[in-house]
């Protein structure tokens, strides 16, 4: 096996207007989104912080860092739909929340075990050809470190049919060999239908689009370097 | 992709029962193109209804069908009803009217997918099949004595009648459906899986020509909502008894009553039947399947496929670590279809996928 | 006209909804915060307050080992697969749930039933398991330090409980829903 997964997180971000001080333990046990063991664990965890500026909650499997523009829920523990579900019940719990976006992020780290392959993925998503001939010295070694594409909706040239996007990200892993990949299923809450507001819109994606962006999070990193090994 | 053949002809009576393990949906074809829809399940979640694939590949135009009845708000009866419902506009939808009640909306709505963010596969369906149609077009519900179809075909009357629910039924309904509804401040988690009592099921009676078709549906054998009080009614026993018998409750103990094959059946008819595969539950059991063999000329049942788990063997040793005795839910799809000429007597029986003689 | 407040009011700002790659390394929360209670030790504690000092008396029982893993929270973690999956009875004599289970990550696996000790369920889940209660079962690797471990969890899912707003809301639907029905 020239290379395999070693890593999974994932994350939800929502941007709108928040209030932080909201989001305490006391609150979310209150309205049943955590258990008693889970608040207790955030309260005596030395990263719990409540403000009307900004929330930080860290339980054994999920964290919660809530600024006034920004709502962020990342496993802490295996990855799994409990963020999606803990995001859910909080925009169910505070309907009138103005939203701009939200974005499915999800992570996975590879490890290789050859190389060579581990060098074709870097050397097909950025040729060389043209670096070599810029730095023109033979003894240093030129590789990606960061790589970015979006894919929007319409033809290169036009304006995007929507501002929804998804865009891939490939970073040089922080140990040697290993490749870590990002996923971002990025929405907008513009034009909504009449009467609908933004949080049952971020709902409905949560609901119908995390899980399956899982998959295709996973399928797309899979093919990317599936292709990148082959075309070298 | 599996070869149906062709679609029957004018004069050919047909009934198509499916049945993967958990799910039923059986496709009637009464005469001329016409078809009826009988509960939905799907091969493969999400991968949409049979019956509707079904249709599709014998070529069968939307407009074709008439009616689509969802006999009982069990998960293995409804996967896939909403999107039939849509795939189908001009057909007439019929619900159980014991499930015609205040309550049973509220935890329709409480459930369907919407009103909170729970997910909620099976009453979803239903919300779904329901709201589905506007008015004047409503669904219409199915109880004792109402008719779903009354038309002359092959110039013959076809009648689809429908026996059950009882009176009875509907109050066991309210009861049964009373204990899910949402309530200020109540811990919710998702929605139940059996919403309504099998006594709401619907059991229908095809009138062919000179024959009968009888769909037994869900309904278990009681005194007063089940098939001892159904027999009981003379007008009951003035339909005309069937050569067909989809046979209640997957051939289970409680859903088997003698009257039925005594007064509601032909000596020996033809009997088909849907397993029910949960956990270490399986119906028929070797015991109903040697009863049912005794009373009918021919028996079949829709999957017979084993149900050892698909799971690659690695994860499987370490779920078997905290989880017991797992099994596949979903077995292999099958079919059994009976045709037979208008006014002939002997039906012609095909097996398809999984489905084996019982 | 939408009655939701406007994006506009929320002033502009940055859309990105990416984050940069995380994943902790730190210790495990629950091994750095939380006591490790001592079997054989009567564990007392003791509070200062205003009025003068207060003893108390703080018995804690640990699970069983081997049953009820709380989730821990691993260096780094990888899951094999998640099953969501639906409770559709309970046995509490015999402390064992039943239940349909639907793989969320291989959509070629079908459904599996099993039956489930409620021994694996965390004390915290053990009120949520009933009939219609859904759970997710995942089974991972963790990688520690220097060592690489399989585990496997049980999670309920919770959601906000029935509000009024909700009920009201339920309670508009049904007749509209009622109305959709003949008769």
């Amino acid at each position: 096996m020239l290379y395999q997964p070693e890593i999974l997180s994932a994350n939800i971000v929502v941007l709108g207007a928040f209030n932080p001080a909201i989001f305490s333990p006391d609150w979310l046990e209150l309205n049943q989104l955590i258990g008693p063991d889970d608040a207790k664990v955030i309260r005596s965890s030395e990263n719990f912080v409540v403000t009307r500026q900004v929330t930080q909650l860290e339980s054994e499997t999920f964290r919660l860092l809530v600024e006034e523009s920004k709502y962020q829920a990342s496993c802490t523990g295996v990855a799994g739909p409990h963020i999606r579900d803990l995001t859910m019940g909080v925009l169910e719990l505070l309907p009138h929340t103005p939203l701009r976006a939200i974005g499915l992020n999800f992570d996975i780290q590879y490890r290789f075990h050859d190389s060579d392959a581990y060098h074709k993925v870097g050397d097909a998503l950025a040729p060389k050809s043209i670096w070599l001939q810029v730095v023109g010295d033979p003894d240093r070694a030129i590789g990606l470190e960061q790589l970015r594409i979006i894919v929007q909706d319409g033809k290169r040239g036009e304006e995007p049919k929507s501002p929804n996007s998804k865009t891939i990200s490939v970073h040089r892993g922080g140990n040697t060999l290993t490749i870590r990949m990002s996923y971002n299923d990025h929405h907008e809450f513009v034009d909504l239908p009449e009467g609908t507001a933004a949080t049952e819109a971020a709902m409905e994606i949560l609901k119908e689009h995390w899980q399956e962006q899982l998959q295709v999070a996973g399928q797309t990193f899979s093919q990317v370097i599936g292709l990148a090994i082959a075309e070298s | 992709m599996t070869n149906y053949g062709s679609a029957p002809a004018g004069d050919e009576i047909e009934v198509m029962l499916f049945g993967p393990g958990l799910g039923e949906a059986i496709a009637v074809h009464l005469g001329e193109g016409q078809w009826l829809l009988v509960d939905s399940c799907e091969e493969k979640s999400g991968k949409g209804p049979v019956t509707g694939h079904y249709l599709d590949a014998l070529g069968v135009n939307p407009e074709q069908v008439l009616a689509i009845l969802s006999t009982h708000w069990h998960n293995d009866h409804i996967r896939g009803l909403s999107v039939l419902a849509n795939k189908y506009p001009e057909a007439s939808l019929f619900i159980s009217g014991a499930l015609r009640s205040t309550e049973a909306m509220s935890v329709l709505s409480a459930y369907n997918g919407k009103t909170a963010a729970r997910q909620a596969k099976g009453t979803s369906e239903i919300y779904g099949f329901l709201t589905s149609r506007k008015k004047p077009h409503r669904a219409k519900i199915a109880a004792a004595q109402s008719s779903l179809v009354d038309k002359v075909l092959n110039r013959c009357n076809v009648k689809v009648y429908a026996l059950s629910p009882l009176q009875e039924a509907y109050h066991k309904a309210i009861a049964h459906m009373a204990q899910f509804m949402a309530a200020d401040g109540e811990s919710i988690n998702n929605a139940p899986p059996e919403p309504s009592p099998n006594a709401t099921a619907v059991v229908l009676h095809i009138d062919v020509g000179d024959d009968a078709i009888l769909l037994g549906a869900d309904l278990e054998d009681n005194k007063t909502w089940g098939w001892s009080a159904m027999v009981e009614d003379p007008w009951v026993l003035e339909r005309g008894q069937a050569s067909v018998y989809k046979v209640a409750h997957h051939g289970s103990r409680t859903g088997e009553a003698n009257c039925v094959w005594d007064t509601l059946l032909h000596k020996e008819p033809v009997a088909v039947v849907t397993p029910f595969n949960w956990g270490c539950h399986r119906l028929p059991t070797d015991d109903d399947r040697a009863r049912i063999r005794a009373r009918a000329s021919a028996a079949f049942i829709s999957s017979d496929a084993s149900r050892s788990p698909d799971i690659p063997a690695g994860q499987l040793k370490r779920m078997n670590a905290i989880c017991k005795d797992i099994r596949k839910v979903d077995g292999a799809m099958g079919a059994v279809r009976m045709r037979k000429t208008l006014n002939t007597k002997h039906w012609t029986v095909e097996l398809f996928g999984a489905a084996r003689p019982l | 006209m939408n009655t939701f407040p406007q994006l506009a009011n929320i002033g502009a700002g940055s859309t990105d909804t990416s984050v940069g790659f995380q994943y902790t390394l730190q210790s495990p929360v629950s091994e750095m915060n939380i006591p490790r209670p001592m079997r054989d030790q009567e564990p007392s504690t003791i509070v200062n307050t205003d009025a003068g000092t207060l003893q108390m008396e703080c018995k804690v029982r640990l699970p069983p080992l081997a049953k009820a893993r709380t989730a821990r929270q691993a260096i780094s973690s990888l899951p094999n697969e998640i099953w969501e999956g639906t409770v559709q009875s309970v046995d509490e004599k015999a402390r064992i749930m039943s239940a349909i289970m639907e793989p969320m990550l291989q959509q070629s696996i079908s459904r599996h039933s099993a039956n489930i000790s409620l021994d694996y369920v965390v004390q915290q889940d053990l009120p949520l398991v009933r009939p219609g209660a859904v759970f997710y079962l995942t089974i991972f690797t963790e990688k520690k330090r220097t060592s690489i471990q399989n585990a496997e969890e049980i999670r309920f899912r919770r959601m906000p409980a029935w509000s009024k707003a909700h009920i009201k809301k339920i309670q508009n639907d049904a007749v509209v829903l009622l109305d959709c029905i003949e008769g």
